[in-house]
């Protein structure tokens, strides 16, 4: 591995303009691969997702199978039995032909914020320069963003938002990292990739951060307003993942250090402790729903299966019948032509 | 002062020992009678032994028939008719109202409230009610459809088991029902109102159309009734209402069992059974408030039964009965008891099981009469504020346990779809299959025929030519 290379890694709860800042890593030079997964309906303008490393999080997040990993982040205990298990020269292959055709690559997947545990000896095995761009978005607006795209319960989006948060927080210390708000990134592109390439000590490009803040960036990406959550707002829950944000946003507008915010961290990890528990009981109910549909479905296919054969089986049953039927009738015919012949006979 | 009636209720989370405590209760002056089993503890079962109650409790059934407190009524509004007795039911002028008789009961030892609060609890379908107690709005919404009546008159019919409750129809309101209930009355009251006491109507006593069907109930007739079922637990609310409008007195006895025992005993998820664990006992603490109540825990229970059955005695000013208290002491037997950790052998991993260590040792000390149950009022307080930060991912796991329960019913359905659908498919084979035999010997049968038939035709032929001879040498 070459010591020059450089990753830059865009972590944060989804729906967070992980995207968007990914796509502004491309003013600094960045390359993102030309593998992405395709965008749709819920992010027309691309995830900018190497689909290589997406595909490879999902195996390894979907190798505890009591549980469907997308909430809680794995410890380093689970990142250690991954290593043992072999995913570490797995990942490691996987970086590194990455890296063999860019020294410096922009990678992003929300769920690396899961999977940070594991990543770090991964990146430090393969002795790169890692750095960390956090995603942040008003919690506000992250809720609403999810129900309205993917019908989730509200309370819980919260929970998954500071879940993540506090992963991406506790397992970048150490390593250089930048936060990026959503809305100030709507507001300001110019500026807010200027923040983040002076922290990485990066050039910028400036043609193409121009076409970034006056094309790419749009302030309809910004979907949904605050008022639209204000019902939140009374939960603790909110006020929690509300004192986080403002904690994180003014890492984001240069007001604090990221120091000052990892003060709160102890205090917060307690505060998330106490509700773990259930949102691994969340895991593990949506792990049984999921494996309960693709039962319920393979069934369906087999009952499916079953009424054709049955359909199939009655035809052949018709067919048959008609067969003896014939066949009776045939017998008929015989026995009463035998019978005319034996009174044929009888009278002569 | 005459005394109310009472009703003894046994809650608290399932395999707590709820049914074994209710067969202790009969130790108490011969409730047996009136233990309605409404529900099968599978783990109180087990140790049980779901005998046949016990010869202990034989001798003392009859006494407990009476009581010499008396009710009359209540009605859904809420007036009380406690100052009426059986002469003024007398006096009623019956022209002027509908009374239909409740057949009597035959069987007592049946399962209807359980049957009622299961109903209760599933009339929120997208949510599985087994973890959190119902909220006031879901008590309006269970008013609302007519379960507050229902749980009502079931409680009157079955605490008055000498004579049967009368349900009193509105003319204008149910007159079609009471007809088809074979009443023996019915009343045409000038303004659609009715005083089912008397003729001479006042406002404290008329009654709105819409709180009809209403129950009466000779108050001679009611004695204490103990009931027993972990689902009263998370309908605690909802109860409590009911039994204030039937002007009861009431008394809980609150089960319950080292959680680490339970979270073994039970086959599911570690998180919800001590999250359930939680909420069962923080329920019990908030809504037995103002009652008279205690705490059981059952590995007490089960290592020194007499204590903690003195314990209740003392606390529900209930009479021991000493020869049936040690034929109950006899009949526990720890050995059966397969899941026992004691305290000081739990470990606690995570903070939700922290926190239940916290309430359950302090649990442990009132029951033990290290001190006193005032002691709790302080933790309850941080208790419930810590609980309720976790509502809302505890619906959401209560959502999602309906959901699995969908899924679950949905394979299920389609399993047994699937089998019904092979075994047509057999059937069908086996058809096919003897189709082909019949097919085959019917084919061998025409080929026989087809034979004899030739050689039938052969010597037919012969005798036409022999018959041809025989007429050219008498023609010649």
């Amino acid at each position: 591995m070459n010591k020059k290379d450089r990753v830059i890694v865009v972590v944060g709860p989804p729906r967070s303009g992980t995207s968007a800042i990914t796509k502004g890593l491309e003013t600094m030079g960045v390359s993102l691969g030309n593998t992405f997964i395709p965008s749709n309906i819920f992010n027309e303008k691309g995830f900018w997702e190497d689909a290589d490393f997406h595909g490879f999080n999902g195996f390894i997040l979907d190798f505890y199978e009591d549980r469907l990993r997308r909430i809680l982040s794995i410890d380093e205990e689970e990142a250690t039995h991954l290593l043992q298990c072999g995913y570490l020269s797995v990942a490691s292959e996987l970086l590194s032909n990455k890296l063999s055709e860019n020294h410096l690559l922009g990678i992003k997947d929300p769920r690396f914020s899961l999977l940070l545990p594991f990543w770090r000896h991964v990146f430090n095995h393969c002795e790169v320069d890692v750095s960390f761009v956090i995603a942040l978005r008003n919690p506000s607006n992250v809720p609403a963003s999810h129900e309205y795209y993917k019908n989730q319960h509200y309370e819980k989006s919260l929970w998954v938002w500071i879940s993540y948060l506090l992963s991406c927080i506790e397992y970048t210390q150490g390593t250089k990292r930048s936060v990026v708000d959503y809305d100030e990134l709507i507001k300001n592109p110019k500026y807010q990739m200027e923040r983040v390439a002076e922290s990485f000590m990066l050039p910028l490009l400036p043609k193409v951060l121009r076409s970034y803040s006056c094309d790419f960036i749009d302030p309809s990406l910004r979907h949904f307003y605050e008022e639209q959550a204000s019902h939140l707002k009374n939960s603790s829950c909110y006020t929690f993942a509300f004192e986080i944000y403002e904690k994180l946003h003014a890492v984001a507008t240069d007001r604090i250090s990221f120091e000052e915010l990892e003060k709160s961290l102890p205090k917060w990890k307690t505060q998330f402790s106490f509700v773990k528990s259930l949102l691994l009981l969340e895991e593990k109910n949506n792990q049984s729903i999921h494996q309960l549909m693709e039962i319920n479905e393979n069934l369906q296919t087999t009952n499916k299966d079953q009424l054709k054969t049955i359909i199939d089986l009655n035809k052949t049953i018709m067919e048959k019948f008609q067969f003896v039927a014939g066949l009776h009738q045939n017998i008929e015919q015989r026995d009463q032509h035998i019978a005319f012949l034996m009174q044929q006979q009888r009278g002569s | 002062m005459k005394k109310k009636p009472r009703i003894i209720l046994i809650i608290g989370m399932p395999h707590s020992g709820i049914n074994l405590l209710s067969r202790g209760l009969e130790t108490m002056g011969g409730f047996l009678s009136h233990i309605i089993d409404t529900n099968v503890d599978e783990e109180s079962a087990m140790l049980d032994g779901t005998s046949q109650s016990p010869v202990f409790l034989q001798d003392s059934i009859s006494r407990y028939l009476r009581d010499p407190n008396k009710i009359l009524t209540q009605y859904p509004t809420g007036y009380s008719a406690f100052r009426g007795d059986r002469h003024e039911i007398s006096e009623l002028d019956l022209a002027q109202i509908t009374l239909h008789y409740f057949p009597p009961k035959k069987n007592r030892n049946d399962s209807v409230f359980h049957s009622l609060n299961w109903e209760m609890l599933h009339f929120f379908q997208e949510r599985h009610r087994c973890i959190i107690s119902i909220t006031k709005k879901e008590i309006a919404l269970l008013k609302n459809e007519g379960f507050f009546t229902r749980a009502t008159q079931l409680l009157l019919e079955q605490m008055a088991h000498k004579s049967p409750p009368a349900r009193i129809f509105h003319a204008d309101h149910d007159e079609e029902a009471a007809k088809a209930d074979e009443l023996r009355y019915v009343m045409k009251s000038d303004d659609g109102c009715m005083s089912p006491y008397g003729p001479s109507k006042n406002v404290s006593l008329t009654q709105e159309p819409s709180d009809f069907p209403a129950s009466v109930v000779d108050e001679d007739a009611i004695s204490e009734l103990v009931l027993h079922d972990p689902l009263f637990t998370l309908l605690l609310p909802f109860w409590k209402q009911v039994f204030q409008k039937c002007h009861l007195e009431v008394s809980i006895v609150i089960a319950f069992r080292n959680p680490w025992s339970v979270a073994a005993s039970k086959k599911e998820y570690l998180e919800k059974s001590f999250w359930v664990w939680i909420s069962y006992i923080l329920c019990c603490l908030e809504h037995s408030n103002g009652y008279q109540r205690v705490f059981v825990d059952y590995d007490e229970l089960i290592e020194n039964p007499m204590h903690q059955m003195t314990r209740v005695a003392h606390t529900l000013d209930l009479t021991l009965e000493q020869k049936s208290l040690a034929s109950y002491c006899e009949y526990i037997d720890p050995s059966r008891r397969h899941y026992h950790q004691a305290l000081e052998e739990l470990k606690s991993e995570g903070f939700y099981q922290q926190f239940t260590l916290e309430i359950y040792t302090k649990l442990l000390e009132v029951t033990q009469d290290k001190k006193p149950f005032e002691s709790l009022k302080k933790s309850f307080i941080k208790w419930k504020k810590a609980f309720l930060e976790a509502n809302d991912l505890l619906v959401l796991a209560e959502k999602k346990d309906a959901t699995i329960n969908q899924l679950q019913e949905k394979i299920t359905n389609l399993d047994e779809s699937i089998y019904q659908i092979q075994k047509t498919i057999n059937q069908n084979s086996h058809s096919i299959t003897h189709y082909k035999k019949e097919t085959d010997q019917r084919e061998s049968q025409i080929a026989a025929l087809i034979q004899a038939q030739s050689a039938l035709d052969k010597e037919l032929f012969q005798l036409r030519q022999t018959s041809e001879i025989q007429n050219c040498l008498i023609a010649a």
